[in-house]
């Protein structure tokens, strides 16, 4: 029985309770002591029945007119508890980037709604500067969090301090999506890669028969996170390199790993696989993802659970008509040829201000964002697979296979835990990979600067350097 | 102008001039002094530097010293500042301002036609601008500027991924071009006729006219208008990060982009407040200039 459930339970007592005059008397006399003993009403606590307007930031037309729509099941399921709740949605600006900054300044300025959500790797940078609440007991006490969310999510959550304060919105599959219908035309086997050189040596043979740059992990600083987290760290995770030490919380800046992956990225922007120009413009998705892979130019491009939906789909930003005949998806090769892997982690999170004056009828509406009806229908809405085991049989989610299909992948896939100062290894890499395909430097030499330029950002408290 | 002269005059002026100055004060002078002690810490927008930042001296600057992505931003901010402003902007509103002035035909033909559609750049706000020229200059066939040239059976041009920093110029051009001519066309109307009439009558041509009557009157605009220009193209920022957000690349990746970039990318503010500073005594000489020759001027 959760919260609500007491709650519940106690108004339909209460219901059908006798209201004699004696006991409203003493019920008011009980209640003037009680007030009287307990002080000025705080801020925050608001009385069952007082109205509460919560503050809720999103961004992005989608998710934002999903809200709309569902938020007043939540708010006639407060008032079924006698709990006058009202949620007022804020508007973000639609680019990730650009509500990542406004969020963080919201926090920083002490404006922060009530309840939002962002992506995971910002959760441990959030939580060091105290912007987020301390969900922890809380969390404990719900029974949907360790009966039904995945255990590899909820220890995603679980801050430097051992704390949590982040409840897992939606999780994402990432893999490779290849165009199977343009290799077979061009006699290229479509079998899983085994290794780095594999997959490398296939596209080299489609770019020398298309002309056209064959292969896109996303690289340089214009893609801005997704560079780390859409390119870079599905290479770096198939390398026996790792980037953070869990053991001592420090970075790993200097690995042969990291020597690796950039020179991996040399390899595939001298070969002329890496379409290196549209990756230097300002919006490098929309001529790689929007307009290559779907024109068959690009034949192989990392991408989530989403690129079925909001990239390719039949609504989607450039749809590929007969979309699963034509594309399918590879695990992620490893530097060696060792076991593939797909990644599987949190993707965005909801979380509550540490200065909000509503807490618990802000996690309320945590529990309901994060659970039944609503997670379904967001998950599809985003593209994402749900974080929680309980909800595949609820429509609308259980007519997306796909998305069922790549939840059960989240057991047994890679994923790297963003600690805090990721904003500023995302910066180093960005750097580091931009100095590589625009051939500025080699890949040994940008593996020299990046070392450099993380102990700068990152302090060199913070790192540390393997050797080979 | 008349001078204080008891309490009740002195009360009078510090009542005048109190609200703009604790407007100045508050908007102005505060956010600088703040920028420049924050300069010195680890503040940041996130992490522990957020919730407990430190001194650390002259750390920042250090780094600012050893960065050579604020060195090609500077380069580039220059190199945009001359084309755009100075040239750009200077050169050629002085040149229309000048030919309007010495065609008066030609002037009240075009006037009203001008007056449209230069007053337009003025009172379209910065972000408006810039992401109607992103879609003027949309590379695809589909963008205004393409399908003008479409009609001669040229393009489509990838302006903004092509020619990022010459379309940014232009359009920074177009921006500032209607204040110049409005300022050197004032300037001319007010210009004492017969002093030209006089160079006339000794016989100066029309260059030496330009030379050595025209430009030394007119010299105290021409400098103000060059150090406005100057200062505010040096810190631009939104025209061109709705544009190109400093891409490709870095290829208009210009100062105030870079320091946005610092502040409220990386949320390192700190260093962002360093470079801030930084770009606050690099204007600060040209500002110095200009004040001082308009001094000698007067």
């Amino acid at each position: 029985m959760d919260l609500g459930d007491q709650a519940k339970g106690r108004l339909a007592a209460a219901s059908t309770a006798s209201y004699t005059r004696r006991g409203l008397v003493r019920r008011g006399v009980a209640l003037g002591v009680a007030a009287a003993a307990t002080g000025p009403a705080r801020p925050g606590r608001a009385a069952q029945g007082d109205a509460v307007e919560l503050t809720l930031l999103d961004h992005q037309e989608p998710r934002l007119a999903l809200l709309e729509e569902m938020l007043p099941q939540f708010e006639e399921a407060m008032a079924a508890q006698g709990k006058n709740i009202t949620v007022k949605i804020l508007e973000g600006p639609a680019p990730d980037t650009e509500f990542l900054t406004k969020l963080t300044l919201d926090y920083n300025s002490g404006n922060a709604p009530d309840v939002t959500s962002f992506g995971a790797t910002s959760t441990a940078d959030f939580t060091a500067a105290g912007y987020l609440l301390d969900l922890t007991s809380r969390a404990e006490a719900w029974p949907d969090w360790a009966g039904h969310f995945y255990q590899q999510l909820r220890d995603e959550q679980v801050q430097a301090d051992g704390k949590v304060y982040s409840v897992p919105r939606e999780a994402s599959i990432i893999q490779l999506f290849y165009r199977k219908d343009v290799l077979e035309a061009n006699g290229i086997p479509t079998e899983q890669p085994a290794s780095w050189q594999d997959l490398l040596d296939r596209m080299k043979a489609v770019t020398e028969k298309t002309g056209q740059p064959s292969l896109l992990f996303p690289a340089g600083e214009a893609w801005g996170g997704g560079t780390f987290f859409e390119g870079f760290i599905h290479l770096m995770l198939g390398t026996e390199s790792p980037l953070y030490d869990d053991a001592d919380r420090k970075w790993v800046v200097r690995s042969p790993g990291l020597s690796r992956v950039l020179t991996f990225y040399e390899e595939m922007t001298t070969s002329g696989v890496l379409p290196v120009e549209p990756l230097l413009n300002p919006e490098p998705w929309v001529a790689t993802k929007y307009e290559a892979f779907p024109q068959g130019d690009l034949v192989a491009t990392t991408s989530g659970t989403w690129g079925w939906i909001f990239d390719w789909g039949p609504e989607g930003a450039a749809p590929i008509e007969g979309l699963t005949e034509k594309v399918a998806t590879w695990e992620f090769p490893t530097a060696d040829g060792g076991e593939t892997f797909v990644w599987g982690a949190t993707g965005w999170v909801w979380g509550i201000s540490a200065a909000s004056e509503h807490p618990e009828e802000a996690w309320e509406l945590v529990k309901w964002l994060a659970s039944g009806e609503f997670m379904a229908a967001n998950a599809v809405t985003i593209g994402a697979t749900a974080t929680r085991d309980d909800i595949q049989t609820i429509a609308p989610y259980n007519e997306y296979s796909f998305l069922v299909d790549a939840e059960r992948r989240l057991a047994d896939a890679r994923s790297f835990r963003a600690p805090e100062g990721t904003e500023r290894m995302v910066q180093a890499v960005g750097q580091a990979t931009e100095a590589v395909i625009t051939g500025d430097q080699t890949g040994e030499e940008a593996a020299n600067t990046l070392a450099e330029q993380a102990t700068e950002l990152l302090g060199p408290d913070n790192v540390k350097e393997m050797q080979g | 102008m008349r001078p204080v002269r008891n309490w009740r005059d002195a009360l009078t002026v510090v009542g005048f001039l109190a609200p703009a100055l604790a407007l100045v004060g508050l908007f102005i002078v505060w956010p600088a002094v703040w920028a420049v002690i924050q300069s010195f810490t680890n503040r940041s927008l996130t992490g522990a530097g957020a919730l407990n930042p430190e001194f650390v001296g002259l750390e920042n600057y250090r780094r600012l010293v050893r960065d050579e992505d604020l060195r090609s931003s500077l380069l580039r901010t220059a190199w945009f500042v001359f084309v755009s402003a100075i040239v750009g902007q200077t050169v050629v509103g002085f040149v229309v301002a000048y030919l309007m002035a010495e065609r008066p035909g030609w002037r009240l033909r075009f006037m009203p036609v001008f007056a449209a559609i230069f007053v337009l750049p003025l009172a379209v706000p910065e972000t408006v601008a810039a992401l109607t020229w992103a879609s003027m200059a949309n590379g695809t066939e589909s963008g205004l500027l393409n399908r003008a040239l479409g009609t001669v059976d040229a393009g489509p041009v990838r302006w903004l991924q092509d020619h990022a920093f010459a379309t940014v110029s232009v359009v920074n051009v177009w921006r500032g071009l209607s204040f110049a001519m409005v300022l050197f066309a004032a300037a001319f109307a007010g210009f004492p006729q017969q002093v030209l009439e006089a160079a006339t009558v000794d016989g100066a041509s029309p260059s030496q006219q330009l030379r050595q009557v025209i430009l030394p009157i007119l010299r105290p605009q021409i400098l103000i208008f060059l150090m406005l220009t100057t200062i505010t193209s040096f810190g631009i920022f939104g025209l061109v990060y709705f544009l190109t957000r400093g891409g490709p690349g870095n290829e208009t990746e210009i100062v105030g982009i870079y320091i946005y970039n610092q502040a409220f990318r990386f949320f390192d503010i700190g260093f962002g407040s360093a470079a801030g500073v930084l770009l606050l005594l690099i204007l600060l000489v040209p500002g110095v200039a200009y004040v001082r020759l308009m001094r000698e001027q007067a």
